[in-house]
């Protein structure tokens, strides 16, 4: 551990106040500060102060209206592209084939649903 | 039955007469405003602010029992306690630094020092015109109450490559009671000293003086030294007593009497280089502007330079982190960055930052 280390950035731009470790004296980019002076010399002499610890952001939790707006979304999507599958199954060709597709399309289409009706109503549990 | 000195220098004073060069005069020269307070160099020189310390007392080096003045030491194996007491002195103040030794040092080796400084920033001293052709003579007055012996007082520039000793002497009689001396230092028509927000000037009292440190008094020479070779070793004796108080400094040849300074001017002057700030930051965490929060604190004071900062926390809720300084951080403001545990939350901080921008 050396005596000092670099700060992460603040929110609005770069952070070059240093961290005296001894006594958590934080030390300004101010050559008039007798500490930073101090601190130069400890540069100049080869000091390689500690590296900034980045704290990860905590994890972003939705609120419940951004939770059933996002819901929504993706139900209305997969049943649009549901939509879109059902219309383009061609009106001519092998029975069995187009019932599959069909069958398949309809599927999505009440899972996109039931997600729909769900994320409104917000009655399943979050996964 | 007046009896004049033959030979008087100027300011020299006899009776209620002061020498003007030509002659014997009462009250101030015909050119000076009686009414015109002069100006006095040294801030806390009362020892009324003690910001940092609050009284406490100290054995360490770069110790500031007040605001201004540091107790120091290099290398002596004597320990001694500092702090500043309440002991009412002669100018009026309530406080003096107090430095006892607990632990003797008999033998003083070369780079052993113990010793007393406080500092005038350049700005502050810039009509003194040191270093030029027009320098000006000026005088330190203090008080002191410590055992019999000569001491030695330096003053010196910023680079300590200008220094000046003079020596004090506290005769036997004057052993252990409050006695008031005065120091006449020419001033110095070269070297580089500095008239900018840094330390313009070093004075320093010595305890106790190795003779890497000591030198000839009464000269201006380029050695950094602290006192003279004849300097009584303070850290000798155990239990030994060594009090400072109404420090001043004056241009001119003369010190007047000690007045000790309105204690809320002085406070303001001492917040230049130290202050306490308190900050409180209470919000709520959104998801739309993220987890973080971050202040800008007006300084009571504008301070010498940009400032480092201590944070004593008093109190924080659901903060994850916090940091000092960074953008926006200047001599007129400080900036603190708190972040939240997470979003959502209702975040509280509240402490004290101490802010340092003092002189060395």
């Amino acid at each position: 551990m050396a005596e000092y280390q670099l700060l992460p950035d603040n929110i609005t731009g770069p952070n070059t106040t240093v961290l005296r470790i001894a006594d958590q004296a934080y030390i300004p980019d101010d050559p008039a500060n007798t500490d930073r002076i101090v601190y130069n010399e400890w540069l100049a002499d080869g000091g390689v102060p500690d590296p900034a610890i980045v704290t990860p952001p905590p994890p972003v939790v939705l609120s419940a209206d951004q939770r059933i707006d996002a819901g929504v979304a993706a139900a209305f999507g997969t049943a649009e592209a549901a939509f879109n599958a059902i219309n383009a199954i061609p009106h001519s060709g092998p029975i069995p084939a187009r019932y599959e597709a069909l069958l398949t399309q309809t599927k999505v289409l009440a899972a996109s649903y039931l997600a729909l009706l769900g994320a409104l109503y917000d009655i399943y549990p979050e996964e | 039955m007046f009896d004049f000195p033959s030979a008087p220098t100027v300011g020299q004073v006899y009776d209620k007469y002061t020498w003007d060069g030509e002659k014997w005069i009462t009250g101030a020269p015909n050119n000076v405003n009686v009414y015109a307070p002069q100006k006095n160099y040294i801030i806390n020189g009362g020892m009324q602010i003690a910001q940092e310390s609050g009284g406490a007392a100290s054995s360490a080096t770069y110790f500031w029992p007040v605001d201004m003045f540091s107790m120091n030491f290099n290398a002596t194996s004597g320990v001694y306690s500092c702090s500043r007491v309440s002991s009412p002195t002669p100018g009026g103040s309530p406080a003096r630094i107090r430095t006892t030794v607990t632990t003797p040092d008999a033998a003083v080796a070369a780079t052993d020092l113990v010793w007393i400084s406080t500092q005038v920033e350049g700005s502050r001293l810039i009509d003194l015109l040191l270093g030029t052709a027009l320098a000006k003579t000026f005088t330190l007055r203090f008080g002191v109450k410590a055992p019999a012996g000569t001491y030695g007082v330096s003053f010196c520039n910023n680079a300590t490559n200008r220094v000046y000793v003079a020596e004090y002497v506290i005769a036997p009689g004057e052993a252990n009671t409050d006695v008031v001396k005065t120091i006449t230092v020419p001033g110095d028509v070269t070297g580089t000293w500095l008239t900018d927000t840094q330390a313009g000037i070093h004075i320093r009292w010595g305890l106790m003086c190795g003779s890497t440190y000591a030198g000839a008094p009464n000269v201006w020479g380029t050695a950094n030294l602290i006192s003279s070779a004849n300097q009584y070793n303070f850290m000798g004796t155990n239990g030994n007593v060594f009090e400072l108080f109404d420090v001043a400094m004056y241009q001119g040849t003369v010190a007047p009497a000690y007045v000790l300074p309105d204690y809320v001017t002085e406070l303001k002057l001492c917040e230049r280089y130290i202050q306490m700030l308190d900050v409180a930051i209470v919000g709520s965490t959104g998801t739309a502007t993220g987890n973080a929060h971050f202040a800008t604190l007006i300084h009571r004071t504008e301070m010498r330079a940009s400032p480092t900062i201590t944070v004593q926390v008093a109190l924080a809720l659901s903060v994850a982190t916090y940091t000092a300084g960074g953008t926006g951080q200047s001599n007129r403001s400080t900036r603190i960055d708190v972040v939240a545990t997470a979003a959502g939350q209702y975040l509280v901080y509240s402490g004290t930052l101490k802010l340092s921008a003092k002189l060395l």
